[in-house]
Formats: C-alpha cells, structure tokens, sequence
C-alpha cells in the first residue's frame, strides 16, 4: 500500500466526500485483504472493511499525523477485524459460508496466472482456517504485513511474550497440518 | 545450546529476526552441526512462512462503497437534526460502566416508589405517564439489550441499532 498524502486525508476529514472516496480506492484492496485473512469469509471481509472506513470516516479529522496513515489504518482494520472474528465465533461456527471464494477476484496482473492465483488463496484459506482468529491476526501482521513483535504487540494491545506464544502455536498447527499434507500426497 | 532449545528459536525469534546477533550466531552455529533441526527448520519454512509469501491483494465488491456511502449520508442526516443530536445526547449514558448504571437505576426506581407511595391518588398526574415512561425505557435497556451494558459495544452506530435508532 502506498501512502496518502497529508492533504488528501486532511480535505477527507473536513468532509470532503471526494477525497474521502479517493482514499477509499486506493486503500480499500489492502483493507479487504487484511480483514479477509482475519475473518476467513467474504461477507466478513465486507463487513469489517464497511466498519473499517466507517470509522476512518469518523476520526479522520483528529488524525495527527504522528504515525504513519498505514499504521493507523492497519491497527483500526486488524482490530475491527479481530473483534469481528470473535464475536462470529461465539455466536456461530461455519455457517455463513463453506465455499471458496472467486479466485477471479484476486488482483494479478498477469491474467494467465489466475489459476495459480486461485490456488494460493484457497491453501491460504485452508491454512488459516486451523488457526484462531488471535493465532490468525499475528500470523497476517508478520507474514504478511512485515510487522516486527513490538509493532504487533502494541497493534493488538498484548505484551510481546503473548505474541510469541501465539506465533509459535499458529506455526505448530501449521507445521502439523504440512506433515499430513505430504503424507497424503505420498512424498 | 540443546535442540529443544533451538527449536524454540527456530520457530519464532530466529524465523522473525528478532534474536540478538550474540544467539543468532548460536543457533546457525548449532543448525550447521544438527541435522534433525536443520529439517526442522526446513519446515518451519515450508509450511508456515512460505504459503504466506505469495499472498495477493484482493479487491472488495462495488457493493461495499455504495454501502458505506449510505451509511455516511445517515449520520449527516441524522447530526444535522434535534432528534439525532437528542438521541447522541443518550449515549454517553450508555457508556457508564454497568455497577454505576445499576446504581442510578436502583436510586430512580426508589424515588419513583417513594413519591408513588406518598401521592396515591395522582396517577392521573401528567408526571406520572412521564416517569412511567421513562422506566419502561430503562427496564429495556436493561433487559432487552444487556450488550449494551458490557462494554462490548463501542460503536455508535451499534448502539443506535440495538436501541432501535
Ligand atoms: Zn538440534
């Protein structure tokens, strides 16, 4: 993702629906990809990203640009999210939706390696489906954001010992679920 | 440094760079003697960093910003006029942690029975259908929407949605 300029965030937070939108554009993808891989579903993903902007919309005008606007926008996704999956978890397992979704809709620019593509996304699904949504939102900060223990740590509000034991569950499942796979795959 | 030991490192600090260089040097030292933690190491890489390597970006559907937009127009509306700049008015009430909000509740309730028992015979009293009111609409809040009250609720949109706004 890149990043949003000062004037651009500050038109948005006097209200200007434009820029507002602009911004949307260009950050939604990174937004939706971030929340999706929290909460493993589609219409989650939607929803959270909804949330997401709805409450970027909100606090846009007392952004202090002290952190960075991606920080910022990742810390209130990861947590929207985060709270998202917990809640779904609790009221119910699995049922909004079973299917894999459109791998068409996985930005590549090569449009011949879309099968490839969609094959990443459903192992990614499967992968972070043995996970729980804590053990997941570590997993998507470092794996996939880059983000260092402290970042994680302070993005999610826990101390880095927390984090480590977490990672180091996540990696196990994902370790035990790797062994089965190329046993049945007979390698 | 024992293989347990190491494969703890493996797994977290020395995958995620986060050892000192001192016990990083330890453990390649003891990777390039150890076979069994080598494979380990192997796959670590294999099944949980790799995989997440060639993740790619995805795009929500149009659907999405139309929603949001709507949702933006509203709360506009609804800052824009008494009633929603009221019904704001209500939330900070809502937010007061639960033994507080039991505290004013109880208190009210005495007061009503106190000042009920003291006037019998003026239940035709305008006062009366207003206080009556008032209770019905606290009874709900705390029967109907015990969410509300567990601090799991920080949105106000959330809010106005469970209180009917
Ligand atoms: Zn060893």
């Amino acid at each position: 993702m890149q990043e949003i300029e000062k004037e651009l965030i500050t038109k948005a937070g006097q209200g200007d629906m434009r820029a507002f939108r602009e911004i949307y554009q260009r950050v939604s993808g990174y937004v939706y990809t971030l929340a999706y891989r929290v909460v493993n579903t589609k219409h989650d993903a939607e929803e959270v990203t909804q949330d997401v902007f709805l409450k970027i919309h909100r606090s846009l005008n007392s952004f202090k640009f002290e952190a960075s606007f991606k920080t910022w926008l990742y810390r209130i996704a990861v947590n929207t999210a985060l709270n998202h999956a917990k809640k779904r978890s609790r009221v119910t397992r699995r049922e909004v939706e079973e299917t894999f979704e459109d791998p068409a809709t996985v930005t590549q620019p090569d449009a011949g390696k879309r099968l490839e593509a969609g094959e990443t996304e459903s192992q990614l699904k499967i992968l972070l489906d043995q996970l729980n949504p804590d053990q997941r939102a570590c997993i998507v900060l470092r794996e996939i954001e880059g983000v260092d223990y402290q970042g994680i740590a302070s993005s999610l509000g826990i101390n880095i010992n927390t984090v480590r034991s977490r990672l180091k569950r996540a990696r196990e499942t994902l370790m035990v679920l790797g062994r089965k796979e190329v046993a049945s795959h007979g390698m | 440094m024992e293989c347990k030991k190491v494969r703890d490192r493996l797994i977290t600090d020395y995958v995620d760079k986060e050892l000192g260089t001192e016990e990083n040097t330890e453990v390649g030292r003891h990777l390039a003697a150890c076979s069994g933690c080598r494979e380990f190491s192997e796959a670590v890489q294999r099944s949980a960093v790799i995989p997440f390597k060639e993740a790619g970006e995805m795009q929500p559907d149009g659907v999405v910003w139309q929603r949001i937009q709507e949702k933006i127009e509203t709360e506009r509306a609804r800052s824009g006029n008494w009633f929603g700049r009221l019904a704001d008015a209500w939330v900070p009430l809502l937010r007061m942690p639960p033994p507080v909000f039991r505290v004013a509740f109880v208190t009210a309730l005495i007061l009503v029975v106190v000042v009920l028992a003291k006037w019998p015979s003026s239940y035709a009293d305008p006062a009366y259908g207003y206080i009556s009111e008032q209770m019905t609409f606290m009874g709900e809040l705390r029967s109907g929407n015990a969410d509300l009250m567990n601090g799991d609720l920080k949105d106000y949109d959330q809010m106005f949605e469970a209180i009917g706004g």
